[in-house]
């Protein structure tokens, strides 16, 4: 009887052993839970709106201001070519 | 006899020289004088007088090439190649018309200076075809680039109109307008595709035949401009119906 006793303590001594070495083995790896905090973005409950999309107008206005220069050049260009096209070139003193 | 031909011969060609000058007046090459007899004696004085002119017409024709080059360097619209091209194009028509200019001034009969000052014009052509043809390479350069602008604006308008808070009726007719804009700017490109490359390489040998390349080019180039300012407009009208 008191053999039993014994071998029943002893396994019972065995089974909290092994469970607490399990609990050792398990505890470090929660423990090694990334230590940066998850962006309180992410963890919000609800998603903020997405800002209302406003056209860079400003930007097109310096485009087409762009396009006026070159507008400008071209007109300019076309012009001096306009000229020459209508002379002709027969003396040499000209 | 001769001695009253050659009198003529530079008399005509003082005149010819003197019209030039006033600069309304064109004068065929036709009309130079007849190269005096070798054997006939020259006179100095009038000898130099013509080596004068054609001095004069040497360095006006360098100065047009200088303006010229002056564009060409400062354009934002030529591409890399072109501007080389053109570039090396004009310093050859400067160093050629300078030794031109270096042998007349050396000449000593009237045959040999009649001769060499025809060639400030047969070999060169600057105010009819080179000084015309660099106008036209720079502005076709230049409409494609507005073309390419306009390009990327495109988009632009269209998101705008998709997010404009105007009318729907207004926004109807920006949309329009885009669609008029876009097709005005696909006429230019068309219009202006290979022009560049029509003229850019024409040589004064070509003369009088390359006159048509050019006149072409122009057309060309004034109805892309055309189609452009009319897309132009279509921005305006976009942007004040948008608010």
């Amino acid at each position: 009887m008191t053999h039993l006793s014994a071998l029943r303590s002893s396994l019972l001594c065995g089974l909290t052993i092994v469970a607490v070495a399990g609990c050792g083995a398990i505890h470090p790896r929660i423990t090694t839970a990334p230590a940066t905090a998850a962006p309180a973005s992410v963890t919000a409950a609800t998603p903020t709106p997405a800002p209302a999309v406003t056209p860079d107008t400003s930007g097109i206005d310096q485009q087409v201001s762009s396009i006026d220069n070159q507008l400008s050049t071209i007109n300019g260009q076309l012009h001096a070519a306009n000229a020459g096209l209508s002379t002709s070139e027969g003396n040499p003193a000209q | 006899m001769n001695a009253r031909m050659l009198a003529r011969g530079v008399a005509t060609l003082t005149v010819t020289a003197g019209l030039g000058f006033a600069g309304s007046v064109a004068v065929d090459a036709d009309a130079l004088p007849s190269p005096a007899p070798v054997a006939t004696p020259t006179n100095p004085g009038v000898l130099a007088g013509i080596k004068s002119l054609c001095n004069i017409g040497v360095q006006r024709r360098l100065a047009v090439l200088a303006a010229d080059n002056t564009f060409i360097e400062t354009s934002v619209s030529l591409t890399s190649s072109d501007q080389s091209a053109l570039e090396g194009q004009i310093s050859a028509d400067e160093h050629g018309l300078s030794a031109l200019n270096t042998t007349i001034q050396g000449d000593t009969t009237y045959a040999k200076v009649f001769a060499d000052c025809g060639l400030i014009v047969t070999d060169y052509r600057v105010y009819v075809m080179e000084d015309p043809k660099i106008h036209e390479v720079i502005a076709a350069d230049g409409i494609s680039k507005v073309d390419s602008a306009f390009t990327t604006l495109i988009p632009e308008l269209q998101n705008l109109i998709n997010v404009s808070t105007a009318s729907a009726g207004n926004k109807a007719q920006a949309q329009s307008d885009l669609s008029h804009l876009t097709s005005k700017v696909n006429a230019s490109h068309a219009a202006i595709a290979g022009v560049t490359a029509s003229v850019i390489n024409l040589v004064p040998s070509g003369w009088p035949g390359n006159q048509a390349d050019l006149k072409n080019a122009r057309q060309n180039i004034t109805t892309a401009s055309t189609d452009l300012s009319g897309a132009r407009t279509d921005v305006n009208n976009i942007l004040r119906l948008l608010g």
